[in-house]
């Protein structure tokens, strides 16, 4: 009995960790590249509402999730476009966005369900319940690989901690850029393809609940490093999982137990964790010849 | 790629076009071609907005105060709705919206609506507006409008102020209580008849009164049938985080609940996901939602929240609503525990029936305290 609950405590972990480490390597690729993405949220309801929707209507959930991933893109490509090509405020343009895609699902679920709450249910067999976790498990050490040792990842480094520097040495900082962020709408969305299509099979208003943002602080937490976010991800996802079980437990009020995963993370945050070090460029536009 | 270069590398142009001495705020604003890009689509925009909601009579919150507000002299009948949160939202405020929607079409009123923001100032600002402008209703939907309701209410004599949950009443302020509460108590009982592990489960949103109450209920009803039965109550936090509300309910299955509730509005499909995976049973809540899971639902707890609305503007219009706590619940057809007709047969004995219909009859006149502690 005691194995079994062990057992449901580590897959609930899992499940609740898998769109947070899809969101938070998603926000990495962006961000080393000096691009704060304050639009993991937006991405993720993009990707969510794209997937269910896409996979009511064609019946196949490999097709929703292209088209998850593409919608995930496409807005990644928004916030890109605002923050490289126009130089905005890049948690300006985050929050906006975000804003955005809170209106923007219900109002394309208006129009072809009739219904601005939800989409459709889908038939058991038309979810993906287990392969986004495994390609989050994946993603890790492929992060890992792109980032550290290949000479694009290389690239987006030096455009994220010299822009300056790379630019001199002929890296155009824009490009990079832009593909950093597309990158990181298309993990981020397949974290939000996994909340619709594969924990549940359908989508609802605002479902992402905040996960975007927990995303963003586990990539502070792991100082930006693809291990240390993914022990942070699944920290997080763990906390959550006790929190669900200790409920009815005992007679601790529940709003207590609702806050222990935030105490903990403060606490870790405060206490054993070091000083973080975000990318230097990080947040600031390059503008070309300017000191 | 190719579409963006024209502005990536555009980097030297606000220097030359405008002599610094003509533009003497140049450290703030200079105009460059992104702005005159930006512009314009802000124009494309608010275009395009007024093309697609021109024909919306949308109320403005801008009227200009005049005591007792000023009452337009057509004789038509005015209602309207603040809501808390999005009416999208296929719940809570869809409900109130529905009921907006019925005043509409049965007393042919004139409606307006607004989405008003978590805060005192914001409620009250949203009665006020409605109230100058000559509305004869005004709803704030939900029990946190009760306050500025009774705060505006002595300004506006000829408006009445409507709270649904609330819990106070003014000359011309009614709240308007659904007992969903004893619907749930039929639910909890028929539960306990129902579990072969003699654990259940209820799973709430925000731990608010409200739901805390009608939880409350579901495991009254419980006890009522079986005083040993295991009752689990927990709350997700929130009204929209379906994985949440599935990691909770495959919590609770895990532990050995076999039927379980829900009072967790938009995250409920999280619920339903995890009961159909494991295949136990489980009660809907608001609205018939046996098709969610066809096979697993028993019966929902139904609340015909619109028509109890529409039904008591209908009383104050035709000046038979005095101020007062209106309670709606079975008695009144306000709230109702209907069964999955598509239930598999054979699992409802009618030993259970017949135990059920007495409980109903009993929570019908009043017999049983089902929101006791």
């Amino acid at each position: 009995m005691t194995d079994s609950l062990v057992f449901s405590l580590l897959a609930s972990t899992l499940r609740l960790s898998t769109p947070l480490i899809l969101a938070a390597l998603g926000g990495m690729y962006s961000e080393k590249s000096g691009v704060i993405n304050m639009a993991l949220e937006g991405i993720m309801l993009a990707g969510a509402f794209t997937a269910a929707a896409v996979t009511h209507f064609t019946g196949n959930p490999w097709i929703g999730l292209v088209a998850g991933i593409a919608a995930g893109i496409a807005v990644a490509g928004l916030h890109a476009f605002c923050c490289i090509a126009c130089k905005a405020d890049q948690v300006v343009v985050g929050t906006a966005i975000n804003i955005l895609m809170l209106g923007v699902p219900p109002l394309l679920s208006g129009a072809f369900f009739e219904s601005t709450g939800s989409t459709p249910s889908l038939q058991q067999s038309q979810t993906l319940p287990n392969l986004p976790i495994i390609v989050a498990l994946l993603a890790v050490p492929i992060t890992y690989f792109v980032l550290f040792k290949t000479s694009f990842g290389l690239r987006i480094r030096a455009v994220g901690e010299t822009p300056e520097a790379a630019d001199t040495a002929g890296v155009s900082v824009s490009r990079i850029r832009y593909a950093s962020v597309l990158i990181s709408g298309g993990l981020a969305a397949l974290g939000g393809v996994y909340l619709s299509i594969g924990q549940n099979s359908l989508y609802t208003r605002n479902m992402t609940a905040g996960r975007g943002y927990i995303a963003l602080a586990a990539l502070i937490f792991g100082n930006w490093m693809p291990t240390r976010v993914l022990v942070a991800c699944l920290l997080f996802g763990f906390m959550d999982a006790v929190q669900i079980r200790l409920q009815g437990v005992g007679k601790i009020p529940t709003q207590f137990i609702q806050i222990v995963p935030y105490i903990f993370t403060m606490i870790v945050l405060a206490g054993f964790i070091g000083r973080s070090t975000p990318p230097r460029a990080l947040g600031v536009a390059y503008e070309k010849g300017k000191r | 790629m190719a579409i963006f270069s024209f502005f990536a590398t555009d980097d030297t142009d606000d220097t030359d076009y405008f002599p610094e001495r003509l533009f003497k705020m140049n450290a703030f604003f200079r105009p460059t071609t992104r702005t005159f890009v930006s512009l314009s689509l802000v124009l494309v925009f608010f275009a395009l907005a007024a093309a697609c909601g021109g024909k919306k009579p949308e109320p403005t919150g801008t009227a200009t105060p005049t005591p007792g507000g000023t009452r337009p002299n057509d004789g038509k009948f005015r209602v309207a709705l603040l809501s808390p949160g999005p009416i999208s939202d296929n719940g809570w405020n869809a409900l109130g919206y529905e009921a907006l929607k019925l005043t509409e079409k049965e007393l042919l009123a004139t409606i307006g609506h607004q989405q008003v923001k978590d805060s005192p100032a914001d409620r009250e600002q949203g009665y006020r507006a409605f109230a100058q402008q000559g509305f004869d209703v005004v709803i704030g939907h939900g029990g946190e409008f009760m306050d500025q309701a009774l705060a505006v209410a002595p300004e506006f004599p000829n408006t009445t102020f409507i709270v649904t949950a609330g819990d106070k009443f003014g000359p011309n302020v009614v709240s308007v209580v659904f007992d969903t509460g004893q619907a749930s108590y039929l639910a909890g009982a028929l539960a306990a008849l129902v579990t072969k592990t003699g654990k259940i489960g209820a799973i709430g949103g925000q731990n608010i009164p409200a739901a805390a109450r009608n939880l409350r209920a579901f495991r009254n009803g419980a006890l009522a049938v079986n005083p040993k039965i295991d009752v689990s109550i927990a709350f997700i936090g929130n009204w929209e985080d379906t994985a949440a509300a599935r990691q909770q309910a495959l919590a609770m299955i895990d532990k050995g609940a076999d039927v379980l509730i829900h009072d967790c509005d938009a995250a409920a499909p999280g619920v339903f996901q995890a009961i159909k995976e494991r295949n136990v049973l489980m009660f809907g809540m608001q609205k018939d939602q046996s098709d969610f899971a066809p096979d697993n639902v028993i019966a929902s707890v139904t609340s015909r929240m619109p028509e109890g609305i529409a039904d008591v503007v209908r009383r104050i219009r035709e000046k038979q609503q005095k101020g007062e706590v209106v309670h709606l619940g079975i008695r009144d057809n306000a709230v109702g525990f209907e069964m999955n007709k598509k239930f598999r047969k054979g699992l409802i004995t009618k030993e259970m029936e017949g135990n059920l219909n007495a409980l109903t009859v009993s929570v019908q006149k009043g017999q049983v305290d089902v929101f006791k502690e």
